[in-house]
């Protein structure tokens, strides 16, 4: 890794820090999940419900915040004019891009398994049970992993649109409504993000949902990240700012 | 040390720019000057690596601004408004963008202290007003002690001490062998700032050279300025 | 003379939502979603069949809502450029103001509803109940209004989208919570729904126009609140 790169990860990594709009998405996501799991928790089916079940579940619902944190991420860059700051300081469009999108990727990732953690926590209380270490920690793999990269598809998408109403609203109307329709109803909805994501996360999933495999849904999902950031760095570069 | 080559910009059947040359010298201070909408943000835009040129080319001591080496160390930019988010502190802005020019933080309280914002450095830049907004901007400019510093009418939203602080302070960037290019449209503002004068008009450089050249027989620069871009429709 | 002022106010808040790329972009996501599931679902036997697709729709009117009261004061890259300012110098009287933003939501949401449901029904066959299908026309003002509300109080549009669309996904979080007690069933959503599903999966039951009724109250409060915030702080 050059000088640079490095420099400008550290560069966008403090302006992430520095936003109050991420800090207090990544705490109400937390917060929310927790209370999910405690609904999950105690709406389970009498003795059916295991503690992973209960703390998992949540994620289908909290990853609305890891999609806000991706979107306020790249959209913040348009406020007050901080994007032509930020290319004056890190004129190389496409290293300055990926330093944001690895940033975001360190943030997200730790956001998601400290949310994921805590929810299993709270869904062991409630469920008054304990999952085996191994179970709960592929869990806790699996959802951080399907929540980072729905946090840099989020982000891809919002530098394509660069608008935040507009770019969070497609993807919540795909995320939540879209998504979960076309999936009842038609194949090619396995390989859209958040169904082949869905194993990820949540292991017992049947039908169109457990399709693939985590593995191969993990794969099909990364190839939407890469497909969404070739055109955001593309769309970037090319673009006046 | 900043030249600007023949530089053209469309943005669709619009022309911005036409074949728009000049050069910004070391030690002195070049302004750039022309009416609302003339080309001249474009041309620093461009200047920058902010805007794509159709054709030409804008260079800093020969090499485009995207492929210097240190952005920072060589050209502090000052455009429009304060550059940074608004519910973030101006120090926390600083910082970033010291990071990632691997300035030390100490230097974030120098230039805090340099443009008097010290005492609103923990403040959310929204609730800054528009003078202190253009400090803040000044002082992210200054970070990297550049050797060139471009501002994008420096004198807006400036009150009268601020004006009189600037010029001070850019006579004296230039006097210390720095390039100090600066647009503008209020021409009464400057003449006693600028040692080179390029003139801008509905995209076409109309005029350059010495104060002393462009001023020539007339009364001051305002007078030249208008007798120049006369027909502007302004 | 007030009324032609109201009405002015009226005309220039509708000429605005017209002239914001995102309202039509709602519009169309309002007709094509339910549109779109509609043909998807062409079979289907229900008797709230065409309805659940409406309940869909109504992501329309949210983003609708939320747009409304957003844009004027949160543009992207235009820091300096609050719209609220200049709203309130060319209707300095914020009550009439609002009222004039809340007609022009109420109008565009009805016809869109309107439009939405005609084509959705036709789409589906479904002999449609006159009464059913203004109770689902209802349903999409009231939420435009609550998306509008909670916009207004919170002056940040990502909340209240966030939460409504979310909510207004295949398993809702007010239906979970309804499991855990029953007291759920007042909220909005759950409480207005009745006013066009017949068949829902609820401990309480509502009468359609009792089930409306209480999600009226809701945004009833939820623009006094607004409106209570916006007269008292500074635009």
């Amino acid at each position: 890794m050059s000088h640079d790169t490095r420099r400008w990860i550290h560069a966008e990594t403090t302006k992430l820090w520095s936003l109050p709009a991420t800090h207090l998405t990544a705490l109400g996501t937390l917060v929310a999940s927790a209370m999910l799991a405690i609904a999950f928790g105690a709406a389970g089916r009498p003795g059916g419900t295991t503690v992973l079940d209960a703390g998992l579940a949540p994620v289908g619902y909290t990853q609305v915040g890891f999609i806000i944190l991706g979107v306020v991420a790249v959209t913040s860059e348009y406020s007050g004019g901080q994007l032509r700051t930020t290319l004056t300081a890190m004129p190389r469009r496409t290293t300055q891009h990926l330093a944001k999108l690895v940033s975001l990727a360190q943030f997200a990732l730790l956001a998601a398994v400290i949310t994921v953690l805590a929810s299993i926590v709270v869904a062991g209380v409630v469920v008054g049970d304990q999952a085996s270490l191994t179970e709960a920690l592929r869990g806790i793999g699996g959802a951080a992993g399907y929540l980072t990269l729905t946090t840099l598809l989020s982000a891809a998408v919002a530098a394509i649109v660069r608008r935040t109403i507009p770019a969070l609203a497609g993807l919540l109307v795909h995320y939540f409504i879209a998504g979960p329709l076309l999936r009842d109803r038609t194949d090619f909805a396995t390989y859209l993000p958040d169904t082949a994501g869905y194993r990820m996360w949540f292991p017992g999933a049947t039908g169109r949902l457990g399709a693939l495999s985590p593995l191969t849904g993990a794969a099909v999902v990364l190839a939407w990240v890469v497909l969404a950031v070739a055109v955001s760095t593309t769309a970037f570069r090319r673009r006046d700012a | 040390m900043l030249k600007i080559d023949r530089l053209t910009k469309r943005r669709g059947s619009a022309l911005i720019l036409s074949d728009v040359s000049f050069e910004a010298r070391r030690g002195r201070v070049t302004g750039f000057l022309g009416p609302n909408g003339a080309g001249k943000s474009s041309t620093l835009r461009i200047l920058l690596g902010l805007d794509h040129p159709t054709s030409g080319t804008a260079l800093v001591d020969g090499v485009r601004f995207a492929a210097l080496r240190d952005p920072l160390a060589k050209v502090g930019a000052v455009l429009d408004g304060s550059g940074a988010h608004r519910s973030r502190t101006g120090r926390a802005h600083l910082n970033w963008v010291a990071a990632a020019g691997g300035i030390p933080r100490r230097r974030v309280d120098e230039v805090l202290e340099l443009v008097e914002l010290s005492g609103a450095a923990r403040k959310r830049v929204g609730g800054y007003s528009l003078g202190m907004g253009r400090r803040l901007a000044l002082a992210a400019a200054l970070l990297g002690d550049p050797e060139a510093l471009v501002l994008d009418e420096p004198i807006n939203g400036l009150d009268p001490e601020g004006i009189r602080w600037i010029r001070t302070f850019l006579r004296e960037r230039a006097a210390a062998g720095h390039t100090v290019l600066l647009s503008s449209h209020l021409m009464g503002e400057l003449s006693e700032t600028v040692d080179d004068v390029v003139i801008i008009n509905r995209g076409r450089v109309v005029a350059q050279g010495t104060l002393a050249e462009i001023t020539g027989a007339r009364r001051n620069l305002e007078d030249a300025f208008f007798a120049l871009t006369s027909g502007s429709g302004r | 003379m007030r009324a032609v002022r109201a009405l002015s106010a009226y005309r220039g808040e509708l000429s605005k939502l017209a002239s914001l790329p995102s309202v039509w972009a709602a519009c169309l996501v309002g007709v094509v979603v339910p549109a779109g599931v509609a043909i998807i679902n062409a079979r289907s036997t229900s008797v709230d069949a065409g309805f659940q697709e409406l309940a869909f729709g109504v992501v329309g009117v949210i983003v609708l809502g939320v747009v409304a009261a957003s844009s004027e004061y949160f543009v992207d890259g235009e820091d300096n450029g609050r719209q609220i300012t200049t709203s309130l110098t060319v209707v300095p009287s914020r009550t009439r103001f609002l009222l004039a933003k809340i007609a022009a939501v109420t109008t565009v949401a009805t016809a869109l509803a309107v439009v939405a449901a005609v084509i959705t029904l036709l789409l589906i066959g479904q002999a449609a109940g006159l009464s059913r299908m203004f109770g689902a026309v209802v349903y999409w003002v009231l939420t435009a209004l609550l998306a509008f509300g909670m916009t207004l109080l919170t002056r940040n549009g990502i909340i209240p989208l966030a939460l409504l669309i979310l909510n207004t996904s295949v398993v809702t979080v007010t239906f979970l919570l309804a499991k855990i007690t029953t007291l759920a069933v007042y909220f909005p959503d759950m409480a207005g729904i009745r006013m066009f599903i017949t068949e829902v999966d609820l401990p309480v039951r509502l009468s359609p126009v009792a089930g409306g009724a209480v999600m009226a109250a809701w945004v009833v409060a939820l623009l006094v609140a607004g409106f209570a915030t916006f007269r008292r702080r500074d635009a």
